[in-house]
């Protein structure tokens, strides 16, 4: 170690300079902690204000340490060696050397110094307050830094509540919740504001979320169900968030660190759907009207109300029928109607012109009135039932109310029978003056005319009148259509259904095993009532002895049977209702070579065992007994409350209110020992169980004595 | 505590003779084992041995004599409710006490129950009880006076419901009572939405009903309301729904018949296990596989449905063997159209008669036009000795039962209850069915342990039946309770249970083997009611039980207890001065023999 001491000076000014920089070392630390502080937010003045207050003591301190470790203060550091004599003054230069003595112990001195361990004359520095200091003033820093700042998530939740309360590193919490609800402008309801979170709200409204966190979090979003997440943007310490609003929704509002477990819950958004307008007819109050006589002109009123208003102009839809009989047509036009009144209840009115319009007897007019309202983008169009203006024909006694289930039948018909009775009188006329050849024929034509009518009569009885399919089962040997042409026989005059022209007087035998012979459809017969039924079959066989008579070449004979067959149709057509045929009732053919046969051969006693079908257990049912109290409070599994989940989720949107039963579900998966959040989950799930039908049970066993008992009666009654 | 200190009082007299006894032997062989010239004299020890005789009977007195009457013969006791009214001064012989449970007001002293007040004052004979009447604690003591009670008025509430304690899932819960002072009742379901509702009438009785779903426990609540629909008593009813056993049936046709199909489809559908075998004629069955009609397939099966034709084609064995079954327990259900042969054998006949062949069902919407009208025969069922299942619109029977043995047969006439599940109302149809057969199913399902009606946290409740390991878990954390099975109660095994908190309590007996559905592992749950439920209800009790009992006061009122000779002080003074006489007499040297000279020739002997 040949370091050479320093001079006496740079002693100093090192010391001096050490001394300051120890200072500092103490300062430093505060100052960086009041700037730490103030950076938390850098554009509040305020905040500068320790930072600002740190650096004038810190300077203060420098200036004063400085001034305080002058040579005085040195010569008396230095004086602490005994090597120096007590006379660090005179090496300093402090006091003039008064003596020889005194230049010679200066001399003694500046001579010893060279020889002085410089290191061993400075006083002791401690390192313990300096590394106090520091740790303070970390503290400090530590604090000023988390002071109502979240901790990261997982350091925060590894603190105790009451030291993370005394610290300030709260977690956030939601300190206030504004919902601003704009509804659609074609509703015309004013933008409103609420101070929760679960609201109702209109149909593709748009909501505006403005939240207030105690503590600001890091980050923060709204979490739908089974939906998008919003993130929420910070702006003046208030989050805000917007959607719009299409379904009914469940969500929860999230932030990083987690809100406390009470507000982590479910809100729910109730949409509140736009309803369709409603209309119905004021005037007339029926749906029928029959015209009377005189009436020039029809007045129609119809109301339509809206939830959020109807559209100011609607259509009338005017279907007006022209024609007789068969020969009816339908002519269909549009009149737009403008309404009066309240744009949520408006009346439209017409008056119908019935002489301008050209209606005539016997005919319709349909009306139907076509309502918008006023939803945005796409309105809502309902159709009001259809109101009817007849003018009744003279000859067709109606009941009113039946229309739409009545279809006026036959009229065409009718006419036909009373046709061919005017043609067999015409021909009785003229029979004297004509050839029996001419006769018969004449009579011919006009008995294949009455066929062809018994023919399309016998549609409504289910009658075949074209050759039918052979039956699967039987009557394999059967002649096909094609092929029974050749050998027509007795048996099924096909040809007589197809070719009706070429008969003529041939083939009597045939023409009577054809009246004769009557493939009944039991399942189209039920087209008709039971009074009608029998009134057109009744009919039929008037038909089919008049035609029999006709073809004979006996009209004078065939005349009794066709008025009858007239009045019967007549009747018939008076009659009320003609059902159509019901469908999925599709019987096996009959195997007509057994029927009633008697034969029973391959016939075995059959097994049908029935295949049981029991309800499923839904995790709806499963969850229910998990939550029930009989069952330990293990019973609830995570898989029973996922499986639940699905169920729920897989449901929401029928009539059953699901969202209430997922939020309460919710609730349950955060607090799973909440015994509150369980009832309330089973107050929701109560309307999703399953209703099952009563079932076969025991009754209950009967105690001895009851056994006892009954056996006594058993006794006394059979003695 | 009092128990003991009667059982004390009881066995004074001996005790005190054998204290008696104890201390003149000792006393008398003492005396012997002297030396015969240092013995006492003879009249010392006789009257040592009175003073402790007198000693004693004095004790006796004291400790059983009472007080001097107070001359207090009728107590005017305030209970509960009691009216507001200024009190009367009392007569002579006469005071007015005020109960715990009744408000104190001037003129009346407060006590703490009658028992007390009865032995403050020993020589009352009537009571004059205002208010809701003597509790249960009171109702003891009170037994063997004369009572008048002047009841307060019920306030509005539901005055008794009752509901039962668990029914089967699916079925229909009825809920029966009576109510005062509301508009109209509700049963409200576990979701809160009214399931049932009536109007009360004058009575104020109602039966409530709603069907219960699925399996687990539940709790409707009964509401009262008034005219304008505010809630005046709200009550929960506890339903505990359980699971069903699958039921074994057994069914022949001589025909096949969509009635049939649709039977066949709800029993298989709901857990029942249905047996069908359908005659096609000439031998020709469909079903499943035929079952013979002998007594093992017979013992095995719930109910035998038959059609009338198979039943009057039986031969006389097979019928014994379906009624041998019957007597055993099977039940036997007849689908008849026609009348049923071996009548006497059955116990009820079907005879033709004339009547409407369309009928409706009662007790369903009259004016839903999808309720199809079903047909029935024109039969009516004579059954003098049975009950009736199901009548039609006009009352008349369409289905009866009657026992027979251990079984039942029944009679069932409908013959198209399938045009109600055409029809949409597969509900109705099952109804209908499993009431028929439910009614007369063979009794197999396990008893559910009798368990109090309503219990009340703070209220004790006993329950009987209990093994050893008996204990009740309470709710929340299921924290366990022993139950000590009162020795008592002999072979009935009941312990008492004092609940503190309300909701489901669990009571499980592990030793429990009969009732293994209801109380399996799982135990058998009941609900204990908050303290203050059903006010009205325990008012109504407490007042008809103190009705009770001052009707049935004896006719004749035993006299007071005896009065006292001597006020006790006068007794006090007289025990204390025969016994600290008896003491000094002990202790003095009368009576001693020459003890001085004695000592005086000993000394002078050496």
């Amino acid at each position: 170690m040949s370091r050479s001491t320093p001079s006496v000076r740079s002693l100093h000014a090192f010391w001096r300079l050490h001394a300051c920089m120890r200072a500092l070392a103490f300062a430093a630390p505060w100052l960086a902690t009041a700037i730490l502080f103030a950076l938390r937010e850098p554009s509040q003045p305020a905040r500068w204000a320790p930072a600002a207050l740190c650096l004038c003591v810190m300077s203060a301190c420098l200036v004063r340490t400085w001034r305080r470790r002058d040579l005085p203060w040195f010569a008396g550091q230095l004086n602490r060696h005994a090597g120096l004599e007590d006379s660090a003054g005179l090496l300093l230069g402090l006091e003039a050397p008064a003596s020889s003595l005194a230049r010679l112990q200066r001399d003694r001195l500046q001579a010893r110094w060279q020889r002085v361990d410089a290191n061993a004359l400075r006083p002791r520095q401690r390192i313990a307050p300096l590394f106090w200091n520091l740790l303070a003033a970390l503290t400090c820093a530590a604090a000023a830094w988390t002071w109502q700042r979240p901790l990261p998530e997982r350091i925060r939740s590894q603190l105790p509540p009451a030291l993370a309360h005394v610290l300030g590193v709260q977690s956030p919490s939601l300190r206030s919740i504004q919902l601003t609800i704009e509804s659609p402008a074609y509703t015309g309801l004013p933008a409103r504001t609420v101070k929760t979170a679960d609201v109702h709200v209109p149909e593709a409204s748009t909501l505006h979320w403005a939240l207030q966190f105690s503590v600001a979090p890091e980050r923060a979003w709204l979490e739908i169900q089974d939906g998008p997440r919003i993130d929420l943007r910070v702006h003046d310490g208030i989050w805000h968030a917007q959607q719009r609003i299409n379904r009914s929704i469940l969500y929860r509002i999230v932030s990083e660190p987690a809100l406390p477990t009470a507000q982590r819950r479910l809100h729910r958004i109730d949409m509140v759907k736009d309803q369709p307008p409603q209309v119905r007819a004021t005037t007339p109050a029926q749906s029928l009207t029959l015209r009377k006589p005189g009436q020039q002109a029809w007045r129609l009123v119809f109301e339509a109300a809206d939830d959020h208003g109807v559209a100011a102009r609607a259509e009338l839809r005017i279907i007006q029928t022209s024609g007789e009989g068969e020969n009816i047509s339908a002519s269909e036009r549009t009149l737009s109607l403008t309404g009066y009144g309240q744009p949520k209840a408006r009346r439209f009115s017409h008056d119908f012109d019935l002489a301008r319009s050209g209606l005539t007897v016997g005919n319709d007019v349909i009306v139907q009135l076509v309502v918008r309202d006023n939803r945005q983008p796409q309105p809502q169009v309902v159709r009001s039932a259809s109101v009817i203006l007849r003018w009744p024909a003279e000859d067709v006694g109606m009941a009113p109310g039946l229309d739409g289930l009545m279809q006026q039948v036959l009229p065409a018909y009718f006419r036909s029978q009373r046709q061919i009775i005017i043609d067999t009188e015409q021909l009785i006329r003229e029979q004297r003056a004509l050839t029996p050849d001419v006769v018969g024929k004449r009579s011919g034509a006009i008995g294949i005319d009455q066929h062809s009518l018994r023919l399309r009569y016998g549609q409504f009885l289910g009658e075949e009148t074209g050759g039918g399919d052979a039956l699967p089962t039987s009557d394999a040997d059967q002649p096909t259509d094609a092929d029974a042409s050749p050998a027509v026989g007795a048996d099924h005059p096909a040809e007589d259904h197809h070719d009706q022209g070429k008969t003529g007087n041939s083939g009597v035998d045939a023409m009577l095993a054809e009246v004769s012979h009557v493939h009944d459809l039991p399942e189209a017969a039920t087209l008709l009532d039971p009074q009608t039924q029998k009134l057109l079959r009744a009919a039929l066989r008037e038909m089919w002895d008049s035609e029999t008579q006709l073809r004979l070449g006996q009209p004078r004979q065939a005349l009794p049977f066709a008025y009858k067959a007239l009045g019967l149709i007549k009747k018939v057509q008076q009659a009320d209702r003609i059902y159509l045929p019901r469908l999925g009732s599709e019987l096996p053919p009959i195997d007509f070579n057994r029927r009633m046969s008697g034969k029973r051969d391959d016939v075995a006693t059959r097994g049908n065992a029935f295949v049981a079908m029991p309800e499923a257990a839904t995790p709806m049912n499963v969850l229910w007994r998990a939550l029930g109290a009989d069952r330990d409070d293990a019973g609830i599994s995570k898989t029973s409350l996922d499986d639940a989940l699905r169920w729920l989720q897989a449901h929401v949107g029928d009539e059953r209110d699901t969202l209430a039963a997922i939020a309460a579900l919710d609730a349950l998966r955060q607090q799973p020992d909440c015994a509150a959040c369980r009832d309330e989950l089973r107050t929701h799930m109560w309307p999703l169980l399953a209703k099952p039908l009563a079932r076969p049970t025991q009754r209950m066993r009967p105690t001895p004595t009851g056994n006892a008992y009954l056996d006594a009666l058993q006794h006394e009654a059979t003695p | 505590m009092m128990v003991a200190g009667e059982r004390l009082m009881q066995a004074l007299p001996w005790l005190l003779v054998a204290g008696v006894m104890l201390a003149s032997l000792r006393l008398l062989l003492c005396v012997s084992r002297l030396p015969a010239d240092t013995r006492p004299r003879a009249w010392r020890t006789g009257a040592m041995l009175a003073g402790q005789c007198a000693s004693a009977a004095l004790l006796f007195l004291l400790l059983r004599s009472t007080d001097a009457g107070d001359g207090i013969h009728t107590l005017h006791l305030l209970t509960a409710h009691a009216p507001d009214a200024a009190l009367p001064a009392p007569r002579v012989g006469e005071l007015w006490l005020s109960l715990p449970e009744a408000s104190t007001r001037e003129g009346s002293i407060p006590t703490p129950d009658l028992a007390t007040a009865l032995r403050q004052h020993p020589q009352v004979r009537t009571l004059h009880v205002v208010g809701d009447g003597l509790g249960a604690r009171d109702r003891d003591a009170a037994s063997g006076l004369e009572i008048h009670f002047e009841r307060a008025s019920l306030g509005p509430g539901i005055r008794d419901w009752w509901a039962p304690q668990s029914v089967n899932s699916a079925e229909i819960l009825h809920v029966r009572g009576s109510a005062q002072g509301g508009a109209r009742i509700e049963l409200v379901d576990p979701s809160g939405t009214p399931a049932d509702q009536q109007t009360l009438q004058g009575d104020g009785a109602f039966s409530l009903k709603s069907a219960t779903r699925i399996p687990g426990l539940a709790i409707y609540q009964l509401r009262l309301l008034d005219a304008q629909g505010r809630r005046i008593a709200t009550t929960p009813i506890p339903a505990q729904v359980l699971a069903t056993l699958p039921s074994r049936l057994l069914l022949r046709s001589s025909g096949p018949d969509p009635e049939l199909k649709f039977l066949r489809r709800w029993a298989a559908d709901n857990g029942a296990t249905l047996r069908a075998t359908i005659d096609l004629g000439a031998g020709v069955q469909t079903g499943d596989a035929s079952f013979a009609l002998d007594t093992r397939t017979l013992a095995d099966a719930d109910v035998l449905i038959l059609d009338d034709r198979s039943w009057n084609g039986l031969g006389h064995g097979s019928r014994k063997y379906v009624l041998d079954a019957v007597s055993n327990g099977m039940g036997l259900m007849l689908r008849t159209s026609m009348p049923l042969a071996d009548g006497d054998a059955l116990g009820m006949r079907v005879r033709i008669t004339n009547l409407p062949t369309s009928f409706r069902l009662p007790g369903v919407d009259t004016n839903d036009p999808s309720l199809p009208a079903l047909t029935r025969p024109q039969l009516r069922i004579d059954n003098p000795s049975g009950r009736t299942l199901l009548r039609d619109d006009r009352g008349n029977p369409l289905a009866a039962w009657r026992v027979h043995g251990r079984g039942r047969i029944g009679v069932w006439l409908p013959t198209d209850s399938y045009r109600l599940a055409l029809a949409g109302h597969a509900d109705l149809h099952a109804r209908l069915w499993a009431d028929a057969i439910n009614n007369i199913a063979r009794a197999r399902a396990a008893n559910a342990r009798a368990m109090p009606g309503r219990i009340y946290a703070g209220e004790q409740t006993i329950f009987c039946g209990l093994g050893d390991a008996a204990r009740v878990l309470q709710p929340g954390d299921a924290t366990p309770v022993r139950l000590i099975i009162d020795p008592s109660s002999g072979k009935k095994d009941c312990a008492a249970f004092w609940p503190q908190h309300e909701g489901w309590h669990r009571l499980v007996d592990e030793t429990l083997v009969d009732g293994a559905l209801v109380a399996g592992k799982s135990g058998t749950a009941f609900l204990v009611r908050a303290n203050d439920a059903d006010q009205v209800l325990r008012t109504a009790r407490t007042q008809h039980a103190t009705a009770a009992l001052a009707d049935h006061a004896p006719a004749e009122i035993k006299p007071a207890a005896v009065a006292p000779t001597f006020p006790r002080w006068i007794l006090f003074l007289l025990w204390l001065a025969v016994s600290s006489s008896a003491w000094w007499f002990e202790r003095s040297r009368l009576g001693r023999v020459h003890v001085l000279a004695r000592r005086g020739e000993t000394i002078s002997v050496p």
